[in-house]
């Protein structure tokens, strides 16, 4: 079987030209698809035997110089929950799906307001009033149909986390309020898998990637000096480029831990000023 | 005794400079900082000292460094 896979990959590329004049050997969708078909496997087992080859599915072309070949394939057999799916987490789901990222659980029991539409890439005009994690299902779909999407529309509770996260290696904190964001945070510490935490206010944000048990979040929230359940967005509301920056981040995130590579943000947070340009990395200990 | 005060976000724009080293009598708390900033106490207050999350009634010492940044919980 593995041999007749192989074949028909081989048979479905070629030789791909880009608008810059390299050439590789890549498969293209279309390549893809009948591979799938004909061998009776998933697009992305597809995708993932012909990586396998070092024949580039044309779709990651331009990941590949800077996510390798494994690297590209090693995503392709990640698996990743994303926790809220307005303004953070629609732009993680967007990103996650290009990138290419095997299994995205999506969970949010919200419905779309016409007030996200400032900020939420997953809300069009149709869509309000929709249940936000059916979108982004639909929205990952649409952008890479290799991919395994879960949703759950329903909202993330200390009882239903667990079983909701417990198959995948990493979290995405897209939540909206820091009580919810702590209950995240004590439930990756019992699953032992890491969260990557991004929170916006105004034209302030910040990131983190928060390994099980270091409990950075309840470090700088909880206790007696707990504030109320909101942060500074309260005063300064959501505005439309903040997440955008933040959920790319939470991303890059992601991709340091799955790859391995890079220097993650563990037991620091990065604290975005976008309005006079300043990140600032700030050391927490515990 | 000498204490480096950093302000983050909205308190940034409380004093001259965001980054500042600052004089301080003994006994000073962490509240009494930043009561002499005049931080608008209608946003929450969070401080670390030396990279430990402090509540308010910490008393600083000498040479400690001091962030004072919000709370961020937006999505």
């Amino acid at each position: 079987m593995k041999i007749k896979i192989n074949e028909l990959i081989r048979g479905y590329s070629g030789s791909v030209r880009t608008s810059t004049g390299k050439e590789y050997t890549g498969i293209d969708l279309n390549g893809i698809r009948r591979v799938a078909a004909e061998a009776d496997i998933s697009t992305r087992a597809a995708e993932i035997a012909a990586l396998k080859l070092e024949i580039i599915p044309v779709r990651y072309f331009r990941n590949i110089a800077s996510l390798g070949i494994a690297g590209q394939a090693r995503l392709l057999s990640s698996s990743v929950a994303v926790v809220g799916a307005g303004g953070l987490g629609g732009l993680a789901i967007e990103l996650l799906s290009r990138l290419g990222v095997g299994k995205i659980t999506i969970i949010d029991g919200d419905r779309f307001s016409e007030d996200n539409l400032n900020r939420q890439v997953l809300c069009r005009e149709d869509d309000i009033d929709r249940l936000k994690a059916e979108v982004g299902a639909q929205r990952v779909r649409a952008i890479n149909s290799a991919i395994e999407v879960v949703f759950h529309p329903i909202f993330l509770t200390e009882e239903n986390a667990v079983e909701l996260l417990s198959k995948s290696q990493v979290v995405v904190d897209a939540l909206d309020r820091i009580s919810i964001r702590i209950v995240l945070e004590k439930v990756i510490g019992e699953l032992g898998i890491p969260m990557v935490h991004g929170a916006i206010g105004g034209f302030l944000g910040q990131v983190a990637t928060i390994m099980p048990g270091s409990n950075i979040l309840s470090a700088l929230y909880g206790g007696d000096a707990a504030p109320s359940a909101r942060g500074i967005e309260a005063l300064l509301g959501t505005p439309t480029v903040t997440p955008a920056v933040i959920a790319s981040l939470e991303v890059m995130e992601v991709i340091k831990f799955l790859l391995d590579r890079g220097t993650p943000l563990k037991d620091e947070f990065l604290y975005l000023e976008l309005e006079n340009a300043i990140f600032s990395r700030i050391d927490l200990q515990r | 005794m000498k204490i480096q005060v950093n302000l983050y976000g909205v308190f940034r724009s409380v004093a001259p400079s965001p980054s500042f080293s600052r004089e301080a009598v003994e006994g000073t708390t962490v509240k009494d900082l930043m009561e002499s900033l005049q931080l608008p106490d209608t946003v929450y207050r969070m401080a670390l000292v030396n990279d430990i999350r402090v509540k308010e009634g910490t008393i600083l010492k000498d040479g400690d460094e001091v962030h004072i940044f919000q709370p961020v919980g937006g999505g």
